[in-house]
């Protein structure tokens, strides 16, 4: 028991819980999370003084639907998995619903990514 | 969702940059704070949102000063003791320390901001902004109750404390050095605070103060001792620059400290009475000769005269050892008059031999001295 809750430990500490508006929530890597610019920000210790976020490792996202939050979940690992690697490997396109678009779009602008 | 009016929500950013300052940010929603700034943008309130945001950055910094910061710039103005100087500049190197740690905060959660808006309106960005604010309001304020006089005044005052051999907090001079070149000059961005106030000041100080120094050594030092205290001085200041200043002041304070030593007495120096170069050189001191040098061959004037002087003195040797061995010649040759004719003669191509051997001798003996000084006190310099 004590070795799978200290192992529980370890996994909160490098992942992070996004939430949305409207109750879903999304467990990611923080690597991956960090893709956004302005996630990296809330999660940020180093700089001499650190938010609510970054303490407890959970951001909720009230403006954000839980669709379009998964879809920018898949959008963070499809960047994590595919931008480190240079242009020598064919890049799959990242596929989404056209419904999706606008709020889709928005969520990328507020996300700068 | 009902939308609250721009005021009340720039009013939730302005507190969260108070609650930013007292160290509070774990109480507060990075993302609240974001969407806010965001929807703020959107909504065409970016000037409204900036401004206030510099208002706020402005209020707080006066206040920081009139409260932390006035009593004992105060205090080291009236009375500059080490210590007092040393309490001012450390609360105004605690303000900038806390601004700058806030700023970066502030910059990320209105990143928004000067992704979106400050582009668009070609503003300075955030964080360049709060640096702005700091120097115009703590540093240069338009009421004239300005820092940057008496803190370029409490500076200098240890600068001379510690050159008369007291200990002063050499980390808190860091600080300010190091807020100073981040400051950039109003008028002219390329330059910093630190090159447009302090230096110039530290500069003509430092000529000053080493100006009086040289004159009283050239009276009571010879030249072996004023060459090492010289020496002395340099590394010492080079090790200031070091530990304290920014190494653009270095090329500025070796020149001024060439110019006070040794610029100015080159000559002087070498020809204290009893104690100048000839002494050095007839009592083969390298060490000395060595440190001259050095001190001199940065230097074409001074150089100069040095070459000059050292080869008026080996002429004099030369023509010593010459009329030394033509007087013993003549009295050689005296002697022989009283021998018969063809001994005198023999004698007299002998003892010229004899004579001229030695005189050769004696020359390369000297030569190998100077060579010995060209080899060990001079670095072999070709000038020499």
């Amino acid at each position: 028991m004590s070795s799978s809750s200290s192992a529980v430990e370890q996994a909160v500490a490098t992942t992070v819980k996004l939430a949305s508006g409207d109750g879903f929530a999304f467990i990611v890597d923080k690597a991956v999370a960090e893709q956004s610019p302005t996630i990296k920000n809330m999660l940020d210790v180093t700089r001499g003084g650190a938010f609510t976020e970054a303490l407890t490792n959970q951001i909720s996202f009230p403006e954000i639907k839980g669709k379009v939050l998964e879809k920018v979940c898949q959008y963070l690992i499809y960047k994590y998995r595919y931008a480190a690697e240079g242009s020598t490997e064919r890049v799959p396109e990242f596929k989404f619903d056209l419904e999706l678009s606008l709020e889709l779009l928005m969520a990328a602008d507020y996300l700068d990514c | 969702t009902p939308q609250l009016d721009p005021q009340t929500q720039f009013e939730k950013i302005a507190q969260a940059i108070g609650e930013i300052y007292k160290h509070n940010a774990s109480q507060l929603s990075f993302e609240e704070l974001y969407r806010t700034a965001y929807g703020l943008v959107l909504s065409k309130n970016g000037p409204m949102l900036y401004n206030g945001v510099r208002t706020v950055l402005e209020t707080h910094l006066r206040d920081c000063v009139e409260h932390d910061i006035t009593s004992h710039a105060t205090k080291a103005s009236a009375d500059p003791t080490i210590a007092n100087n040393e309490t001012f500049l450390a609360s105004v190197r605690l303000l900038w320390s806390e601004h700058v740690t806030a700023m970066l905060m502030i910059k990320d959660v209105l990143m928004y901001v000067d992704n979106v808006y400050v582009k668009a309106a070609q503003l300075a960005p955030i964080y360049e902004m709060g640096m702005c604010a700091f120097r115009d309001t703590v540093l240069f304020a338009p009421s004239g109750s300005g820092l940057s006089t008496p803190i370029a005044k409490a500076f200098l005052r240890q600068i001379s404390a510690e050159r008369g051999g007291e200990d002063v907090d050499r980390s808190t001079l860091q600080g300010i050095s190091n807020m100073l070149v981040e400051l950039h000059d109003t008028a002219s961005q390329a330059r910093t605070v630190y090159e447009v106030t302090l230096e110039p000041q530290l500069i003509a100080e430092s000529k000053t103060h080493y100006q009086a120094v040289a004159a009283v050594r050239i009276k009571t030092l010879g030249a072996p001792e004023y060459v090492l205290a010289a020496q002395a001085d340099f590394d010492s200041e080079m090790g200031r620059v070091d530990a304290y200043l920014v190494p653009s002041t270095a090329k500025l304070l070796l020149s001024a400290l060439q110019d006070e030593l040794v610029g100015a007495y080159a000559s002087g120096i070498l020809n204290i009475a009893d104690a100048g170069l000839t002494q050095m050189l007839d009592q083969r001191n390298i060490s000395a000769l060595c440190v001259l040098y050095n001190l001199y061959s940065p230097l074409p004037q001074p150089l100069g005269v040095l070459r000059s002087g050292i080869t008026k003195h080996i002429l004099a040797l030369g023509s010593q050892i010459t009329a030394a061995l033509s007087s013993s010649e003549s009295g050689e040759a005296k002697g022989a008059t009283s021998a018969p004719e063809k001994a005198a003669a023999t004698l007299g191509v002998a003892a010229k031999t004899t004579l001229a051997l030695r005189w050769v001798q004696d020359i390369l003996a000297l030569y190998d001295i100077y060579d010995e000084f060209l080899l060990k006190s001079f670095g072999e310099g070709a000038s020499m």
